[in-house]
């Protein structure tokens, strides 16, 4: 029997997922490892096809065919204390397990929503999925969720999707996402779609809903100042590894991984002017033979002999600050002078 | 509501659904009726000049055969010919034209010419009936089968179902309806002696008794077997083909994925999620094939000697009776200018995206 | 049109001649494999077509030779040389070689793509056959067009009509003909008129389309209406009432009459793609440089939607095919033999249908006609392989 600590509800261990393509084995995501606190929220960071979502669908089990867990546990304690490993899970245990336990909001607002049917009816659905099958009580907690979120409840609920503008989509699947009190919300990229405005009101729906409810969430994003803004942990993830996973001010202030370093030069701040953004060379390596050593070495700056020839550990260098770099004494002389030359951490 | 809750949920069903189709309705307004009846007024008159145009007339026809049987001289024969019909030859087309309009108000089809004193539109529902229980028939079960199987193909594709099915669907789709009518007759007919061919042909077992009796019943089912059946293997190969592309597409949606994260059962993502969208571009073509139903298959209903309608036009157009056929190409052109109507009701219906004026409320 | 030549000992002559071009460039280039290749397929194909055959193939032979050893001393990602070294002022002859090396590298790609899809290949296959059956069959087989009523008829025998037997492979027909010349020479008129037919269709369909949707207003609705109205109107009957009143004794005209009726939905699917191509910025730059309608279709259009057309017509000569063989079949078109279609027709009347021992009549006919279809259905796999960039990388 697996045990967890006492205020962790989701403990992600030693898991890599791979899928199958024509020219062979994509190790999408590598041995990655995290904890998730009670009403933690932990941001996921890097760029697109760096295995965020890939990693995320994995937590609920809904790899595509071509995807498959190849080893490691994720572990889930339940309200009762019960510890379980969500890969050992039948299809009915799993089912049960979606939504209740662990929500997903999805990217694409627009397109995580049925076309043909109304709002209403995939609430329904959901819940009758899950043995609640009073409908008037749904509809009561949808239409007061709907309110909390800022939507029209009547209006919403019995629209079809393309009658509702992206942001409110947006909302609705977040209003959905937590209709059934889960302890765990995982959000891929919520605010990609949407203006600054939109983006701004859903955050703010977002913080609320979290103070009332308190669960934890898995924030996967690209947007470092939005990740800022929510995250209690930030995780940097490259090319299928976690590479930096710390505090949200440590890594932003304190980066010790040079790829986070990349990132955080790469973002446009209030005082800084577009020409002292840095991006960083190259594209995301190939995940089917990726290159030796630490993997983003090619692109790195900073990057010796030895880069290339060994991996670098995940070690914890500052309490709750683990980073896999061999030069990160230096990123972290680098990332404080960045940090002092922002006058306003605002702008992060 | 606490007595009875489930009285009140089918109530409430039925209202919906009466409120969909009436959204529904409200967009063909008279324009849409008016573009219709333009239409087949404009194939009605196409095809009456059309016709008229064809060499040789029904007088002359029937002159030919009398000279043939009979060995009179062709004078003698015509006149014998033209006092068996009641139709002049030489009246202007114009006039003929002015006639049949003004029949046609008083939805009077005319005689036929031929078969003089029976009227076209008798002929036309003596007939009519036969096609579109064989063709209809043949259409209902082929994309019912299509739907299923094409979605458990893409459901499972890559497995034994899948390729086998694929490989079969590939065959039927490639070969012509008539090609597979004489294959059916030559191999398990004839040469593996399967079916009594000789009994299926027709419509009907000719020495019943027409009538709501079993024999009668069992005969016209058997008699329809061949040409349901044809019409079966002629067209199931391409519904299973679309409905199975259209389904791996909508596999690939997201909405699919998010219904399966919320924790729903795998039948119910399978039906109101992944099965009702990849059905919606195969149901507009449904309603459209409907349109042609009425038009029959003209070789099937020949090889098979099932009399309904396309082996009736076929017949009078060898003979040129005119009316007859003219009477045959309104009641096509009708029918296909309402399967289209009914192809934007029903889509309006099923995808709330693309109904006039969708919003609720 | 002359494509109704059959191969003859002149046509292996030419093709023996054309093939000397690829041959001679491929030993030059010391690309031997390739050059005798090129020999053979124009030796082949001038074999088969003369002239009309012999002398494009010498194109595309000489385009995959030379694509072999090409490489582009310009192309700014090959090029090892500094922008100052290149000329850019390219000689008439450098051109030519350019483009044919890239025609020819795209002939490779493409015929790699053919071969991948199972399915796609079988039809080419099936295709491959019927050309070789109707371009060489009647070099081995001579066309037995008379009646044998007397000389063939079996002791005892109702009918002229003889089941499969060495001599006849396919059996005899209802004069006591060979059917197996029947079937070599009866391809050539159905498939030639087919062919016709479809390609009329996509000409048409592609020449209003454009026209529509470049020209717009009037010409536009009017097209539209008559597509509406054509679609209206099932095709079959209407073709039965149509052969009564036009005579096919040139099967030309019936080819053409079958185009009238089938090109309106290619039609719309072109004026659709031509709208929302004219949307497109470098449509719009054609326009700006006042490039004239054919360039903008021929040059910006086509290239688009060629996968799209080449399927569209391979269905049309499908249809083509289908309403053919069904108007012989009803007795609705003058016959002139050999015809697959006729063999069917008069099998059906001779009483073929019921009879076991005269079965091959019409199941010869029968199965070259579903075969045929079969393989061009099959053909349109690999086409669209051949043509879909992102299905040709595998994806």
């Amino acid at each position: 029997m697996d045990t967890l600590p006492k205020d962790v509800v989701l403990s992600v261990q030693d898991i890599s997922i791979s899928y199958l393509a024509h020219r062979g084995r994509t190790q999408a995501v590598n041995r990655v490892s995290f904890d998730l606190r009670k009403g933690e929220t932990l941001a996921l960071i890097g760029e697109s096809g760096c295995g965020k979502s890939t990693l995320s669908l994995g937590i609920i089990r809904l790899l595509p065919k071509t995807g498959q867990i190849d080893q490691g546990k994720i572990l889930y304690a339940s309200r009762g204390g019960e510890v379980i490993n969500l890969l050992d899970l039948n299809n009915r245990q799993l089912r049960d397990f979606r939504w209740a336990e662990c929500a997903m909001v999805f990217q694409a607002a627009l397109n995580s929503l049925n076309p043909v049917i109304r709002v209403r009816d995939m609430v329904y659905d959901t819940a009758r999925a899950h043995g609640r099958t009073d409908r008037e009580a749904t509809r009561k907690r949808m239409l007061e969720l709907f309110r909390r979120v800022r939507l029209d409840p009547d209006r919403v609920f019995n629209a079809y999707p393309h009658e509702l503008s992206g942001g409110m989509r947006q909302r609705v699947l977040l209003a959905m996402g937590v209709l059934l009190d889960p302890q765990v919300v995982i959000l891929d990229e919520p605010t990609t779609a949407v203006d600054i405005l939109t983006q701004r009101t859903i955050l703010e729906v977002l913080k609320e809903l979290r103070e009332s409810m308190g669960f934890s969430i898995v924030f996967i994003s690209h947007d470092l100042s939005i990740a800022a803004e929510m995250a209690d942990t930030v995780a940097t993830m490259y090319a299928g590894e976690i590479v930096e996973i710390g505090p949200v001010n440590e890594v932003f202030y304190r980066a010790r991984h040079a790829y986070t370093f990349g990132l955080l030069e790469a973002v446009p701040t209030l005082s800084s002017g577009a020409q002292d953004l840095i991006s960083i060379p190259g594209s995301p390596p190939d995940l089917i033979e990726p290159p030796t050593g630490c993997k983003f070495h090619p692109r790195c700056p900073l990057a010796t002999p030895r880069c290339a020839r060994e991996v670098p550990p995940l070690v914890e260098e500052a309490p709750g600050h683990k980073v896999a770099c061999f030069e990160s004494a230096q990123v972290l002389a680098q990332s404080q002078r960045l940090a002092e030359s922002q006058h306003s951490p605002a702008g992060l | 509501m606490e007595a009875r809750p489930d009285i009140q949920v089918v109530d409430s069903q039925s209202a919906a659904l009466w409120k969909t189709l009436r959204r529904a309705l409200t967009g063909f307004t008279a324009r849409t009726l008016l573009q219709g009846a333009i239409t087949i007024w404009a194939v009605m008159t196409f095809t009456f000049i059309l016709i008229r145009q064809m060499p040789s007339n029904p007088v002359q026809i029937e002159a030919e055969r009398i000279v043939r049987e009979e060995q009179l001289s062709y004078d003698e024969a015509y006149s014998r010919a033209a006092a068996l019909f009641d139709f002049n030859p030489d009246q202007p087309i114009i006039e003929q034209y002015v006639e049949y309009l003004g029949r046609l108000v008083r939805l009077d089809l005319g005689q036929s010419i031929t078969s003089a004193g029976t009227p076209v539109l008798d002929q036309i529902l003596q007939y009519l009936p036969w096609t579109v229980f064989s063709v209809g028939l043949g259409l209902l079960i082929s994309f019912t089968i299509g739907i299923f199987v094409g979605m458990a193909m893409a459901y499972w594709r890559g497995g034994i179902l899948d390729n086998v099915v694929t490989a079969i669907a590939s065959i039927l789709f490639g070969i012509p309806n008539y090609i597979i009518a004489l294959l059916i007759i030559l191999i398990l007919g004839v040469q593996l002696g399967l079916i009594d061919i000789a009994n299926a042909l027709g419509r009907v077992d000719p020495t019943l008794e027409p009538g709501f009796t079993p024999e009668y019943i069992l005969s016209i089912l058997q008699h329809a077997l061949l040409p349901v059946f044809t019409y079966v293997a002629a067209t199931v190969g391409g519904w299973i083909l679309t409905m199975k592309s259209s389904t791996i597409a909508t596999l690939g949606e997201e909405y699919v994925t998010a219904a399966h994260a919320r924790g729903l059962s795998q039948w119910r993502v399978l039906t109101a999620y992944v099965g009702r969208n990849a059905m919606l571009p195969l149901v507009t073509r449904l309603a459209i094939s409907i349109g042609f139903v009425v038009g029959g298959s003209v070789i099937i209903e020949d090889i098979y000697r099932y009399r309904g309608l396309g082996k009736f036009l076929v017949t009078a157009i060898v003979a040129r009776d005119y009316t007859s056929m003219q009477g045959v190409f309104l009641v096509i052109a009708i029918s296909v200018v309402f399967a289209n109507i009914l192809a934007d009701v029903l889509y309006g219906a099923l995808d709330p995206r693309v109904r006039v004026g969708g919003k609720e409320r | 049109m002359d494509l109704q030549s059959v191969a003859s000992p002149t046509g292996f002559v030419i093709g023996a001649l054309c093939g000397l071009v690829p041959l001679i460039i491929g030993i030059r280039r010391r690309t031997f494999g390739p050059g005798l290749l090129g020999f053979l397929a124009c030796l082949f194909s001038g074999f088969a077509c003369n002239v009309l055959g012999g002398l494009p193939m010498i194109v595309l032979a000489v385009a995959v030779v030379i694509s072999y050893t090409y490489t582009d001393r310009d192309d700014p990602f090959l090029s090892r040389a500094t922008i100052e070294e290149v000329d850019f002022e390219e000689t008439f002859g450098a051109m030519i070689t350019r483009r044919l090396a890239t025609l020819g590298r795209s002939i490779r790609v493409g015929l790699r793509a053919l071969v991948r899809n199972k399915a796609g290949f079988l039809g080419f296959l099936g295709l491959a056959f019927f050309f070789m059956l109707t371009i060489f069959g009647p070099m081995v087989i001579p066309y037995d067009g008379e009646p044998h009523y007397y000389d063939r008829r079996q002791e005892g025998a109702i009918t002229l009509f003889q089941g499969p037997s060495a001599e006849f492979p396919l059996g005899l027909d209802w004069q006591g003909r060979d059917i197996l010349s029947h079937i070599v020479h009866g391809g050539r008129a159905l498939i030639v008129t087919a062919v016709e037919a479809g390609v009329l269709t996509s000409v048409i369909a592609v020449i209003l389309g454009a026209i529509a949707a470049l020209v717009g207003g009037l010409p536009d609705r009017l097209m539209n209406a008559v597509a509406n109205f054509i679609l209206t109107i099932p095709q079959f009957p209407l073709l039965v009432v149509l052969a009564g009143l036009i005579s096919f004794k040139d099967r030309f005209f019936l080819a053409l009459l079958l185009a009238v009726l089938d090109w309106p939905t290619l039609m719309r699917a072109v004026r659709a793609q031509v709208l929302s191509l004219r949307e497109r910025d470098y449509v719009e730059a054609a326009y700006a440089l006042d490039l004239g309608l054919p360039h903008i279709v021929l040059r910006e259009v086509l290239p688009q939607m060629i996968s799209y057309i080449v399927i569209s017509t391979i269905f049309s000569i499908r249809g083509a095919m289908y309403a053919i063989v069904g108007l012989v079949f009803l007795g609705m078109v003058p016959f002139t033999e050999p015809d697959w279609g006729v063999m069917i027709f008069m099998g059906r009347s001779q009483g073929a249908l019921f009879s076991a021992s005269a079965a091959s009549m019409l199941l010869s006919p029968v199965l070259a006609v579903a075969l045929f279809q079969l393989s061009l259905v099959l053909f349109t796999r690999s086409l669209e392989e051949v043509f879909n960039p992102r299905l040709r990388a595998g994806l």
